[in-house]
């Protein structure tokens, strides 16, 4: 088994300032291996991103700094100074994101903006250059000696997200975070960029997470589902075991609640009742409790990760006994 | 959104070139190319002073000469101690251009890197720098000039430093505006996850996309300290005599409007031409800089 390469253990984010004191993230712990490719998923507002931005120690204002462990190579991030911790970002760990339309200086060329990773880091400037754009072409945007020179609004949106995916990967990082990097692109394109992400993953032996609300995406690239539901993750398990078989009800209905193609019936799309819960109204025990079709009485105590099959998974009730479906 | 943005923009589209350099564009538009011109010829004529291309020396008096009307020796007439009334307002455009320059020029960084600083880190900083203007605002700006002249003494050095303190608070709430917002933009999120320290974020990504905000500032600006200058010199706290300046010589001249117009006229005119001058070229920058058009 590969060595690992991200060990969160316990991470909690807590909102600060006036009204603040809630719980967001609320101890989340995982492991990513060196290559290995992971989904983290859940509905808007469960924590995916804000658990990822903890890990890279860019929480923004509003958010107490988060407690627990975050281990990187062996390193605890949480206590290194910014200075180190910059030096990691960018270099090692990187992350691209959803919006190929906003995220690059509409003042600066394509290609100093992914020179300037290089830069950052130490690179001196005509190496950078000539790196640039190779790394250009390597993300499939052809005539770099040409492209380089464009400006962002000179660029399509499946280009942007390309350039964007250059400036994360120029310097080649050991882990790749990517948040929901698909969701503002059409169909045919995002199917570019994700094959585009996955080989860029085989070749440079780069691990990564994706952040996303699509299982469909999901199934395609990763060997491994962490599913987040209200700050927490209910259920790790291996992508086969998560679809053929999974072991939360919350996995579950969500499973259930993807539309298929091949459905002939016009049948209502299935949903989950009611809404997840807002940070600081929490229910006591399981937080998928009052949604949830299987409940017991168990459920008022508030479960923990537990091994079951080959999956970790936060609930009482296991899979043989649930009731309805 | 876009339907109202394209019914808009069609008649400026039309007259100018939505793409090309940007000095293209400003010249291509009517207020562009005629702000310039004025502008032009105002710096051409101080330039020219300070080069010493000037009919007759503006200081020198001519006692024979007085009160002359315009001719062929002096173009624009005499003043009451015979001087050449064009070479004095030449003069006086390079002596305001100068004072107007060096105070925008203090504004504009001292100004712009505390609004930067403020948009950028927020909290009390903020606070404090946002109260700190407004305090400036609530005094008219030549009281405050005044009061810094009464403080600082006599001098164009003083002058430029008193219009400076006027002019700071405005760079101060222009440049901090947009960095609240460009703060959260997305590519300096991306920026910082790319590792990249806070002066390198402000330098290469911030300050590029308020540029154009700046210099249109800068222009108007400038125009506001022409303006600020000859009337602090117009109320005799600018050059002492006999070095020209353009509001001591609207002064002096205010008994002279009847039998010497043209010694009245004369530096009136070239402060209007400069003021006007200026701010059509603000104009005009403000929609050749403008981000949504093409670069």
């Amino acid at each position: 088994m590969e060595p690992s390469l991200l060990k969160v253990t316990d991470l909690r984010v807590v909102s600060s300032g006036r009204g603040g004191g809630q719980e967001i993230v609320r101890g989340v712990s995982f492991e990513v291996r060196e290559g290995e490719s992971v989904a983290l998923v859940g509905e808007s507002g469960s924590g995916k991103s804000l658990t990822m931005l903890a890990v890279m120690g860019l929480l923004g204002p509003g958010l107490s700094s988060p407690t627990g462990e975050v281990r990187f190579g062996g390193r605890e991030l949480r206590e290194m100074p910014e200075g180190e911790l910059r030096q990691l970002r960018g270099a090692e760990i990187a992350m691209i994101y959803q919006d190929p339309m906003t995220s690059l200086n509409p003042m600066m060329r394509i290609g100093d903006q992914v020179a300037e990773t290089l830069t950052a880091h130490g690179t001196g400037g005509a190496e950078a250059a000539r790196r640039a754009r190779k790394e250009l072409v390597k993300v499939g945007i052809p005539d770099p000696d040409r492209t380089a020179r464009a400006y962002p609004h000179e660029f399509s949106g499946g280009m942007r997200q390309r350039a964007m995916i250059a400036t994360a990967l120029v310097t080649g990082p050991r882990l790749l975070i990517a948040d929901e990097p698909t969701t503002a692109l059409d169909v045919t394109i995002q199917q570019q960029i994700l094959a585009l992400v996955r080989e860029r993953q085989r070749s440079d032996r780069m691990a990564t997470i994706w952040i996303t609300h699509d299982l469909g995406v999901v199934a395609q690239l990763v060997t491994r589902v962490l599913v987040m539901y209200a700050g927490r993750i209910v259920e790790d398990a291996p992508v086969r075991e998560l679809f053929a078989a999974p072991q939360h009800p919350y996995t579950a209905a969500l499973l259930a609640s993807l539309p298929h193609a091949g459905d002939l019936v016009r049948a209502p799309l299935a949903q989950i009742g009611g809404v997840p819960p807002a940070p600081g109204s929490v229910p006591l025990g399981c937080s998928f409790r009052p949604r949830c079709p299987q409940a017991v009485e168990k459920c008022l105590e508030d479960p923990t990760l537990m091994p079951r099959h080959s999956s970790l998974v936060a609930c009482w009730v296991p899979r043989e006994e649930w009731t309805r479906c | 959104m876009s339907e109202v943005g394209v019914a808009i923009r069609l008649p400026s589209a039309a007259t100018a070139p939505t793409r090309g350099p940007w000095w293209r564009r400003l010249l291509a538009s009517r207020s562009g190319t005629v702000g310039a011109a004025l502008t032009g010829v105002v710096i051409l004529a101080a330039l020219a002073a300070l080069a010493g291309l000037v009919p007759h020396d503006p200081i020198v008096q001519h006692p024979l000469d007085r009160l002359l009307n315009p001719s062929w020796t002096y173009l624009l007439g005499t003043d009451q101690f015979g001087r050449d009334t064009l070479a004095r307002c030449m003069a006086g455009a390079a002596a305001s251009l100068q004072v107007s320059l060096l105070a925008v020029g203090l504004a504009t960084v001292v100004g712009t890197t505390i609004g930067v600083i403020a948009g950028w880190y927020g909290g009390w900083i903020d606070i404090i720098a946002m109260r700190l203007t407004d305090i400036f605002f609530a005094f008219p700006a030549i009281l405050l000039a005044l009061t810094v002249i009464a403080a600082l003494g006599r001098g164009w050095f003083n002058v430029a430093i008193a219009i400076a303190i006027v002019y700071t608070p405005i760079f101060v709430r222009m440049a901090r505006a947009p960095v609240l917002s460009l703060r959260e933009a997305q590519y300096v999120l991306a920026g910082r996850l790319l590792g990249f320290s806070v002066p390198r974020l402000l330098l290469r990504h911030v300050l590029p996309n308020i540029s154009s905000i700046v210099i249109v500032q800068i222009t108007l600006a400038l125009s506001w300290a022409i303006l600020t200058e000859s009337s602090l010199s117009f109320l005799g706290l600018g050059q002492p005599p006999p070095a020209p300046s353009l509001g001591q010589m609207v002064s002096e001249a205010k008994s002279l409007a009847v039998v010497a117009p043209w010694t009245l006229f004369a530096p009136a005119l070239v402060i209007v031409i400069a003021v006007v001058g200026l701010n059509l070229l603000g104009d005009g920058l403000r929609d050749a800089l403008d981000p949504t058009q093409g670069r």
